[in-house]
């Protein structure tokens, strides 16, 4: 399965999507101009994911934010694509959230929160310096 | 009854920070918002903030208001660019004010009447809510809220009131049968 790897801009997180490691990373603003062209190339990553995974070896998918900048309209699409990777338990894949922001940022730190309480899944909030 | 007093409330708060503090204009502009225009005006308020040396904290929640009023504006421009009449008297437009306790952001933009109802119904319901209902509306409109044609979940504003440290507060200033100059303004204090 492919991994996807795509590049930082000033609108758009650089995003790592690694089926090896099982690990997802988002680094990055997320303010695209067109945020459901940009997201719809992570939840089909996400369906590969679901239809090629070998579900008789139980794993542990990571998903890393490091964002400085999430908009509105990123955190719903945020939360459509932890919607995709909670079905995900039904091939043996369960999911951990590490969400990284610098430690004087409250409005990230209050992002993670939000998007934490409505999903239902608890994040691991990450401060950095 | 309750929006009026809340607003006048809020009137009376700004007016006795404003006699206390006096307020500068730290950001201004009026035009056109092409996506362009937006890191523009992010990269211009991230200059003046480490110049003025205000708090991360404080410098992110201004940069998310302006952001989603700004891309909100993005969002209909074309629903007005036809028009260029009434563009050029009633363009979009943001200030951010700063004082020493606070900033205080107030953008303005063309609405179409036929979209005035639906808006300030949402506007009133948000000022309804404490903090703690505007967290659970913030949490059922993630979850079930349906994107309008133009991306928009419904999230922006109730972000916005989130983070806001008053009521938010907006007017509507009749233009003719078809279009409206909204006003939206939101506190943050420099705490």
């Amino acid at each position: 399965m492919r991994r996807l790897i795509t590049t930082a801009n000033d609108y758009t997180p650089a995003l790592d999507l690694n089926p090896a490691s099982l690990t997802m990373q988002f680094t990055g603003v997320s303010r695209p101009e067109n945020v459901g062209l940009f997201y719809q190339q992570v939840i089909d990553w996400v369906a590969e994911l679901a239809d090629e995974y070998d579900s008789s070896r139980p794993g542990t998918l990571k998903l890393i934010f490091k964002l400085d900048y999430c908009n509105s309209s990123s955190q719903k699409y945020i939360l459509i694509v932890l919607e995709k990777l909670v079905e995900l338990k039904g091939i043996g894949l369960s999911l951990v959230v590490d969400w990284h922001y610098d430690e004087g940022d409250d409005k990230m730190l209050e992002d993670g929160e939000d998007i934490s309480d409505a999903i239902g899944i608890k994040f691991n909030l990450l401060p950095y310096k | 009854m309750r929006n009026k007093k809340i607003r006048i409330l809020i009137q009376n708060s700004k007016d006795r920070l404003m006699r206390k503090t006096g307020e500068v204009v730290f950001l201004q502009y009026e035009g056109p918002v092409k996506y362009d225009t937006i890191g523009f005006l992010i990269s211009e308020l991230k200059e003046k903030m480490f110049e003025a040396q205000v708090k991360q904290a404080v410098y992110k929640k201004v940069l998310m208001v302006m952001i989603e009023s700004l891309e909100n504006i993005f969002k209909y421009h074309e629903f007005f660019d036809q028009d260029k009449n009434i563009m050029n008297e009633y363009p979009p437009h943001i200030t951010i004010f700063k004082s020493d306790e606070y900033f205080r952001i107030e953008s303005k933009n063309l609405v179409r009447n036929n979209d005035l109802n639906q808006l300030k119904t949402r506007l009133d319901k948000i000022l309804e809510l404490d903090k703690n209902g505007i967290k659970e509306a913030y949490k059922q409109t993630i979850t079930n809220g349906r994107f309008s044609e133009k991306g928009g979940a419904g999230l922006g504003i109730i972000e916005m009131a989130k983070i806001s440290d008053e009521k938010i507060d907006y007017k509507f200033k009749p233009i003719n049968s078809n279009f409206s100059y909204f006003t939206l303004t939101l506190i943050i204090y420099c705490i």
